[in-house]
């Protein structure tokens, strides 16, 4: 495996902050860390990056142990949740700035630096100052800068959140754009599942410093695995039969206007209209359910009276 | 009570504000200009011609400047740099060895510059052997950097620990060693803070009369040339001539800087120290900085040291012994000096905290232009000589209506509105922080603008009225550049009577006078953090 991480631990105090935290990652793979605020995630990613020094632990990156190096002697980038990049320098003297350390000559380093502002769309940004650029063109510099020194492992610390909703989009498809256009090993930390889903190969599930789940993302919304990665991830009906945990996931629920075979009566307590999708909140004989809907032309009505077709399915 | 009662209290409780700052900081400076510029009724500028007279002065002046603008930036660089890479114990350290310089006398350390390196030189006649008059240029560039240097390097450190962290994270995870960011990054970045500090160093050594009095022997510069024009030759016309000359150079530089003054002054007290960054102590240019600074650190305590041992020991055929004398001696001087002095000081720091609190409440919530002229005046006090200040005052108020030469009163006047500027700052800091809609909900609630003050603007300002009031005291008790022509004899204050003695060569008992002033800021300064720190922890507790 390219990237190693096992046992990795880190104190703050008497605290367990990350525990015993291991993981793999295939090289050119995207993975996301994902977890509740607090969950220990960007610690991960600083220990990875050297800013951390964990307790115990190791990671071998591409078969050499790096824990024991300092961040600048790790093969390993890191773009920050606020970008870091330098106010006092050009665009372009922020990309090729890592190429310094690298004894890289000025011209080939200028060079360089804008074939990958080429390649992460800003042609032209060269000579502009880093306070006149937006949000995303500060993290396409960010990416950039990282990406010159050819680290063997990028880390990106919640690349989305000082974004605003359509930004994010468009940051979204071009930070999976690049990274599959470099084919550069990625880790990623985020608190929101949609960026977890949309972008990553597979996500590693933290809370409380602990691993809940590594998984794929579709596994991991389907099979969640434990009481945690089913109430964090997506949102589900849960019910306890027999003291066993059983859950059906909202757009599970078929709603009929009539009845049909094995289904269920119920009454709409409250519709809450989202856009895209339509929520309802249904009454049943023994259930309260939730269930969701595609926005149609007519949608139910609360008061209404529907027949619901779904199964709960045991937590593994 | 009713609200046109209420609006009455308001409105005369800015008039008030105005008017005093109108007459205590602006008529005074009018009239050191109408005294220098204006001779019956018309302009008559003959007395600037000791430009030409006396350009030695002028050179004296601005020589000595660039040498201590030069030095005690350098200094306060490596300091800053140092602290700001240290670990927390050693950053406490270093912040309580330059808070001893901010706490005591600007002149404190030529004291034990002369007991030290002077003729009989504990180190050079003592140890080495030498008999080097200590006085002159050199002498006068070597303190007044040993002085300045604590105050840039605390602005310094304030300006450093504003910055994102991510910015050496970042260098550090692109390849940079510890050499490659102190000059890529840390350098750069600091440069706007840099020349702050260089502008200050300048105007604050050209508008120094105290060190090149003690210190300059016959070396003269414009401001002792000031002092003396007063003192020696009552020729107040030339000395406002002087000072006015003293006085373009600073504003020159205070009115293309006002913007960073102003962002700057109010980070004096922010020492917060938070997370430290995580850098490698290596590298040739980070050993090059720790030498530096910690040499001039143990400089710092030896001369501070020796201020105590001085004050405690005497000199009997060549040998050292531990005495009280110099404490018996000082007895008559001090007695009634202190109590005075504390009094002053006291008055002060609270008075000016008060009024700037409530000036920056007028200028900035309730956005009266008129205020905002005035926070401008305001700032005035800050960057002129102290001289200027003082000579101000007597021209201002030696006759009817204001009749207050010779009384306590223009004292307590002039250091309270000379702290005002540092006291604006710290008000305007704090209002900006709190939430215009918390201010709004008093008036929504149905609560006249008098209750916005009452109920809101001073309970949540009260910690930094505290700074306010402890910087204010600190600084008046340690001023001695405006004051020094308004006090009549009979109720000197402390600095001047410290002068006076070590001008007059009685080493031991200045050096007492040093330390009692130094203690007493010091339990002043100390009471308030450890005010601060039990608050702090009955927080935690609830």
């Amino acid at each position: 495996m390219y990237l190693k991480v096992s046992g990795l631990t880190k104190m703050y105090g008497d605290k367990k902050v990350v525990d015993n935290v291991s993981f793999e990652a295939e090289k050119g793979s995207m993975t996301c860390i994902l977890g509740p605020s607090g969950s220990g995630k960007t610690t991960i990613l600083r220990c990875l990056g050297g800013f951390e020094t964990p307790e115990l632990g190791s990671v071998v990156l591409n078969g050499i142990e790096i824990l024991n190096l300092g961040p600048e002697e790790r093969p390993i980038s890191t773009v920050f949740q606020s970008y870091g990049l330098f106010p006092h320098m050009s665009v372009i003297e922020n990309v090729i700035y890592g190429l310094k350390f690298k004894n890289i000559a000025k011209k080939e380093a200028f060079k360089e630096g804008q074939e990958i502002l080429d390649m992460v769309g800003l042609k032209g940004y060269e000579n502009r100052r880093i306070n006149q650029l937006s949000g995303g063109e500060q993290q396409r510099v960010a990416l950039a800068r990282s990406l010159v020194v050819k680290p063997n492992l990028l880390l990106l610390d919640e690349p989305f959140s000082n974004l605003d909703a359509k930004l994010k989009l468009v940051m979204r498809e071009e930070v999976q754009r690049i990274q599959s256009l470099f084919d550069i090993t990625t880790i990623f930390v985020t608190h929101d599942q949609e960026d977890a889903f949309a972008v990553a190969d597979q996500i590693v599930l933290i809370n409380k410093g602990k691993i809940e789940q590594i998984s794929p993302p579709m596994e991991i919304y389907h099979n969640p695995k434990g009481k945690f990665p089913l109430q964090f991830i997506g949102r589900s009906n849960i019910k306890v039969i027999d003291g066993k945990i059983k859950f059906v996931r909202p757009e599970a629920i078929k709603i009929h206007d009539r009845l049909k075979e094995d289904t269920v009566k119920g009454i709409i307590e409250k519709r809450i209209f989202k856009g895209a999708i339509v929520e309802y909140h249904i009454l049943t004989k023994d259930d309260k359910l939730i269930a969701t809907e595609l926005s149609r032309d007519n949608i139910y009505n609360e008061d209404d009276i529907v027949y619901l077709e779904y199964k709960y399915r045991d937590l593994i | 009570m009713p609200n046109k009662f209420l609006d009455i209290i308001d409105k005369l409780l800015m008039l008030l504000i105005l008017l005093s700052i109108l007459v205590f900081i602006l008529y005074p400076f009018i009239s050191v200009f109408k005294t220098a510029l204006v001779e019956n009724g018309s302009i008559e500028l003959s007395h600037f011609s000791i430009i030409k007279q006396e350009s030695y002065l002028i050179k004296n002046s601005l020589t000595t400047g660039i040498y201590t603008t030069i030095l005690s930036t350098l200094f306060s660089i490596m300091i800053a740099i140092y602290y700001y890479m240290s670990t927390d114990r050693v950053k406490k350290i270093i912040m309580g060895i330059l808070m001893l310089t901010i706490i005591s006398p600007p002149f404190v350390t030529s004291l034990s510059y002369i007991k030290l390196f002077g003729k009989r030189g504990l180190i050079t006649y003592g140890i080495l052997g030498l008999s080097i008059s200590p006085y002159g240029q050199l002498g006068i560039v070597l303190m007044q950097s040993l002085g300045f240097t604590s105050m840039n390097a605390i602005l310094l450190i304030g300006y450093l620990g504003q910055l994102d962290k991510t910015f050496i994270e970042s260098a550090r995870s692109l390849g940079a060693k510890t050499t490659d960011i102190i000059k890529d990054i840390i350098l750069p970045l600091m440069k706007p803070a840099i020349t702050v500090v260089m502008l200050l160093s300048f105007i604050r050594s050209l508008s120094d009369f105290s060190t090149p009095r003690i210190i300059g022997g016959a070396f003269n510069v414009l401001a002792t040339e000031a002092y003396l024009s007063v003192i020696a030759k009552g020729d107040i016309r030339r000395a406002a001539t002087i000072s006015l000359i003293l006085f373009i150079p600073a504003m020159i530089v205070f009115m293309l800087y006002i913007k960073r003054f102003q962002s700057l002054s109010t980070t004096q007290h922010g020492t917060s120290s938070g997370e430290g960054i995580s850098v490698k102590k290596e590298g040739f240019l980070y050993n090059l900085i720790k030498i530096g600074a910690i040499f001039f650190l143990v400089w710092i305590l030896i001369q501070y040291a020796s201020i105590i041992m001085s004050a405690f020991t005497d000199m009997y055929q060549g040998k050292l012994y531990f005495t009280l004398d110099h404490f018996r001696e000082s007895k008559l001087s001090i007695l009634d000096v202190f109590p005075r002095t504390i009094f002053v000081s006291f008055i002060s720091g609270i008075t000016s905290s008060v009024i700037g609190l409530i000036l920056e409440y007028y200028a900035f919530i309730r956005n009266y232009k008129s205020a905002k002229i005035m926070d401008f005046i305001a700032t005035m006090p800050y960057i002129v000589p102290g001289t200027f200040f003082g000579i101000g005052y007597i021209l201002a108020f030696n006759k009817p209506p204001l009749e207050l030469t010779g009384t306590l009163l223009i004292v307590i006047l002039n250091v309270t509105f000379r702290q005002l500027p540092f006291a604006s700052k710290i008000g305007y800091s704090t209002l900006s922080q709190i939430n215009k809609d918390t201010i709004n909900s008093v008036k929504d609630l149905g609560g006249h603008n008098f209750y916005v003050i009452k109920d809101i603007i001073f309970p949540l300002s009260k910690s930094s009225l505290y700074i306010s009031f402890v910087n204010g005291f600190t600084s008046t008790m340690t001023t001695i550049g405006s004051i020094i022509f308004l006090v009549y004899p009979q109720q000197k204050l402390a600095t001047m009577v410290m002068f006076d003695v070590i001008e007059s060569g009685k080493y031991g008992v200045g050096s007492v006078i040093a330390f009692l002033i130094i203690l007493t800021c010091l339990i002043v300064n100390g009471l308030y953090y450890f005010l601060l720190s039990r608050k702090g922890k009955a927080k935690n507790v609830s």
